[in-house]
């Protein structure tokens, strides 16, 4: 035969992968837009932000398992000068870009976990430990973790970080929604709430795009023509406007399609109910079987064995 | 081994000549390369367009300083002579530009050659050799493709540098050590030839007062047209206009370009001038094209206008237009404007000879409406006054309102007679705006928790605003009454002299829940208003502690809901 044994897996797997897989595709989105307008969300509206850190300040003060930092720590904006990304004591960070159009006036740009409409970190989770809730907001529940660290890999954005300091209790950190303290009884985010310059706006993510669309339409010199997350990785709860170009504040461009679209697919036709490995053993098992040579023992060999004994 | 010496002597002496020959070594011009910094332009002899790629980088040529080493022999040196003993101001004198190896020739014979009989007779001479006139390298413009995220982007930790770093490990010789590496350096730079800019030359209402009063008037010398049937060039008072309105950036059949022909004729007028001992403007390149500060409006403000016949005032009316006619003061905007260009193009005629009332080919298809109310145009009115509010002192509250034209915008211009214009301002005492039983100052307090109060100097501002609109003639014109004041921070609401006003809270709630709507909260109101009008007219204080001061020793917590 021409075919070898590998091969033939092979073959068989691909086939059971591309068979499921476009039918899969559909259920996948319909059953993630529904979930996707009636989550809250937030938009940044980086032109106005003044780089105040008031958000860092309240961040830090809401979530109680967080290092404690003297308020002074938040009046020092010399740490403004080098670029920062989210750490384990800090679930959101301000930072500064030069404005290429007017070098007195810096962007400065809030970061935190944009709580993806279609999460790859949780979809990456093994043990379930991050959910992604109703209202908008992933959760992480350290009791369920394992610390594996496979959400930090899944993270377009490189978000969650990990007490690496921290030998026995290891935890992964990242921004919470305010879920438990205020986004569950319908209240907005400590930093939206403490933001003097309302930076931020609150609320259905529906409502929001409507309202950052109009915000574009009004002002067309001051921003650029796109909410960044409206679409990208098939949306984020957190919208972010601007006035430079996303590339330049740190903000990739990913593409529209959500990473687990294109994995989850692929993994759960392989594995669906446990069919497809299952036929595919049951048919590799009958193929051995239905091909084991039979072998007719020679008067010879039986004369060898008889022998022997 | 005398041998062998020999050898290596000659080996030497043959690099050496090499050397001298092609090295770009720049021997002669490198002390005044290096004095560069104060404005000596060089002009980069390249001429693209017939060699294309360039073998060796372009010559930078120091013209000023062969008219000083050649001032006895003239500028007949190089540049031919017309009939009439004018200059043609082209180079070399024999010039020949069939093909790329002709042109090549014709520059090195004339400036080699001319170079080699000066050093012959003893005289101060230029360069013989390749490298010392092709010594202009070209200059790398950086373009960095760092990775995103590339101010904590780890390049020792990138998988793509495991190979480099196999080698990077240690210092060697040749090698340096992975941590000291450059990594940055080694993403993409783009190069770019390095370009020659010398400054403008500007020729303002000043220039051309200096030239009325130095020629006596005498326009023709300068100003023509062509005369199609007796084909030849005429003067003819009152046609007067920019140069530029002919002569265009390119050669145009029988038209020269406008640089050659504001060189030629600029140029030898002053050499001949001078020549009759005839006080004159400069001659060389710097004489003109010098970098400096250009005139203000304000200071040609005081220069006598150009006169040709233009009108002191204006009533512009339109036929069949449907707007009240607008007076137009000319002599008061000659005097906001730098040449008569800013507003006229380079035709010195009505604006509604070429803009007709649907467009025409000969006004770009541009209506006349629009070439007045174009907001996004410097030359149209609109446009023109619409720049004027980005200035600091305008833009603290026109950053807030609606650019353009607006419905308020269309009477002061669209009075229909000179009755009203110049008059002076209507704003009048700024107590009288504030309601009887309110103080000057306001404290807010919404912050309480974390700071102190705030105290607002709400007549201190009125002061300052109205202060700032009498100060300026557009302003006059346009803040048409004390109500003018107030509505770029109480926006939306009904305004009167001595009459309360809504809230800022009535809409702007201090509830932050849920948005349906992008009215601000009141926090945001309060913050994106001050600092805002702080920012675009540069006025401190920017930081928090500015308006309220901290509040200390106190736990500090989020605002109260």
């Amino acid at each position: 035969m021409g075919i070898n044994r590998r091969d033939f897996i092979k073959l068989l797997a691909g086939t059971g992968g591309i068979a499921l897989f476009g039918k899969n595709v559909n259920v996948w989105a319909d059953e993630h837009v529904t979930s996707l307008h009636e989550s809250f969300g937030v938009i940044v509206d980086t032109t106005l932000c003044v780089g105040c850190r008031s958000c860092e300040k309240a961040c830090n003060q809401i979530n109680q398992d967080l290092p404690r930092k003297a308020s002074e720590f938040y009046k020092d904006n010399s740490m403004l000068e080098k670029r920062r990304r989210m750490a384990a004591d800090s679930y959101t960070v301000v930072n500064r870009y030069n404005n290429p159009e007017d070098t007195n006036r810096p962007v400065y740009v809030k970061f935190q976990c944009m709580h993806c409409t279609d999460p790859a970190c949780v979809s990456a989770c093994i043990v379930g430990a991050l959910t992604k809730e109703s209202n908008g907001a992933i959760r992480y529940d350290p009791w369920k973790c394992i610390g594996c660290r496979y959400c930090m890999a899944a993270c377009p954005f490189q978000v969650p970080a990990y007490e690496y300091n921290n030998a026995m209790t290891p935890q992964v950190r990242k921004c919470t929604f305010c879920f438990e303290q205020r986004t569950s009884k319908g209240k907005a985010p400590a930093c939206v709430q403490a933001c003097p310059m309302e930076v931020m706006t609150f609320g259905k993510r529906r409502e929001l795009i409507k309202i950052a669309k109009r915000r574009i339409e009004k002002h067309p010199d001051r921003y650029i023509p796109h909410l960044y997350g409206e679409h990208e990785l098939g949306g984020t709860s957190w919208m972010y406007l601007s006035s430079l170009p996303f590339e330049e504040i740190d903000f990739p461009n990913l593409g529209y399609i959500s990473p687990p679209s294109y994995t989850e697919p692929i993994q759960h036709a392989i594995f669906k109910h446990f069919i497809p490995p299952l036929t595919l053993f049951a048919v590799l098992g009958g193929l051995m079987w239905f091909l084991k040579p039979k072998v007719v023992k020679s008067e010879s060999v039986l004369e060898e064995e008889n022998s022997e004994k | 081994m005398n041998k062998k010496l020999a050898v290596s002597i000659i080996i030497i002496g043959i690099c050496m000549c090499f050397f001298f020959l092609f090295g770009e070594t720049g021997s002669i011009w490198s002390d005044e390369d290096s004095a560069e910094s104060s404005v000596v332009h060089p002009i980069l002899i390249a001429d693209t367009g017939i060699f294309k790629k360039l073998e060796r980088p372009p010559v930078k040529f120091y013209h000023d300083k062969h008219t000083v080493a050649l001032e006895k022999e003239g500028c007949s040196v190089c540049h031919p002579q017309d009939k009439k003993g004018r200059f043609i101001f082209k180079y070399p004198r024999l010039r020949d530009d069939k093909n790329k190896q002709s042109l090549m020739n014709s520059y090195h014979d004339n400036c080699i050659g001319c170079h080699r009989e000066r050093a012959k007779a003893g005289k101060k001479a230029g360069a013989v050799t390749c490298g010392e006139c092709h010594i202009v390298r070209e200059k790398y413009k950086k373009i960095e493709h760092a990775p995103i995220g590339s101010d904590y982007y780890l390049p020792l930790e990138d998988t793509y540098h495991r190979d480099c770093i196999g080698c990077h490990k240690e210092e060697k010789k040749l090698t340096k050590k992975a941590e000291v590496l450059n990594w940055k350096g080694f993403y993409v730079k783009k190069k770019e030839i390095e370009k020659a800019t010398w400054p403008k030359m500007d020729f303002d209402y000043y220039l051309h007062y200096q030239h009325e009063k130095g020629l006596e008037k005498d326009c023709k010398l300068c100003h023509h047209i062509y005369d199609e049937k007796e084909k030849k060039l005429v003067y003819k008072k009152g046609t007067e206009s920019s140069c530029r309105d002919c002569h265009r950036e390119k050669d145009e059949e029988s038209r020269r370009s406008f640089q050659k022909v504001a060189h030629a004729d600029c140029i030898n007028c002053h050499m001949e001038r001078s020549k009759e001992g005839k006080k004159t403007g400069p001659y060389s390149c710097e004489g003109c094209h010098i970098e400096q500060k250009q005139r203000t409006a304000r200071e040609l403000a005081v220069v006598p206008r150009p006169g040709r016949g233009q009108p002191d005032r204006v009533l512009i009316s339109i036929k069949d237009s449907r707007m009240k006619e607008v007076p137009f003061d000319h002599k008061g905007h000659e005097a906001q404007s730098l040449t008569c260009r800013n507003c006229h193009h380079e035709k010195l005629i009505a604006c509604k000879e070429c803009h007709t009332k649907n467009g025409s080919p000969e006004g770009g298809m541009v209506n006349l409406a629009k070439a007045y109310h174009e907001p996004l145009s410097e030359r149209s009115c609109v446009g023109c006054h619409t720049s004027y509010k980005l200035k600091p002192s305008c833009a603290g509250c026109h950053h807030l309102l609606k650019s353009g034209v607006t419905e308020a915008s269309c009477l002061p211009c669209h009075s229909g007679s000179f009755k009203e214009v110049g008059v002076a301002s209507k704003l009048g005492n700024p107590k009288e705006l504030l309601p009887a039983n309110m103080s000057g100052d306001i404290t807010i307090k919404i912050m309480e928790k974390d700071y102190m109060p705030a105290k607002f100097p709400h007549l201190r501002i009125i002061k300052k605003l109205t202060e700032i609109s009498k100060s300026s003639k557009l302003a006059k014109q346009f803040h048409s009454d004390q109500k003018t004041i107030c509505s770029s921070c109480h926006h939306k609401s009904p305004l009167g002299a001595k009459k309360e006003v809504p809230l800022c809270s009535t809409c702007h709630s201090l509830n932050m829940e849920s948005r349906k709507t992008d009215t601000p909260g009141l926090l945001g109101a309060y913050h994106r208003l001050c600092l805002g009008c702080h920012k675009e007219m540069g006025i401190k204080p920017v930081d928090c502690t500015g308006c309220h001061a901290g509040k200390t020793g106190l736990k500090t917590g989020m605002r109260k809901q």
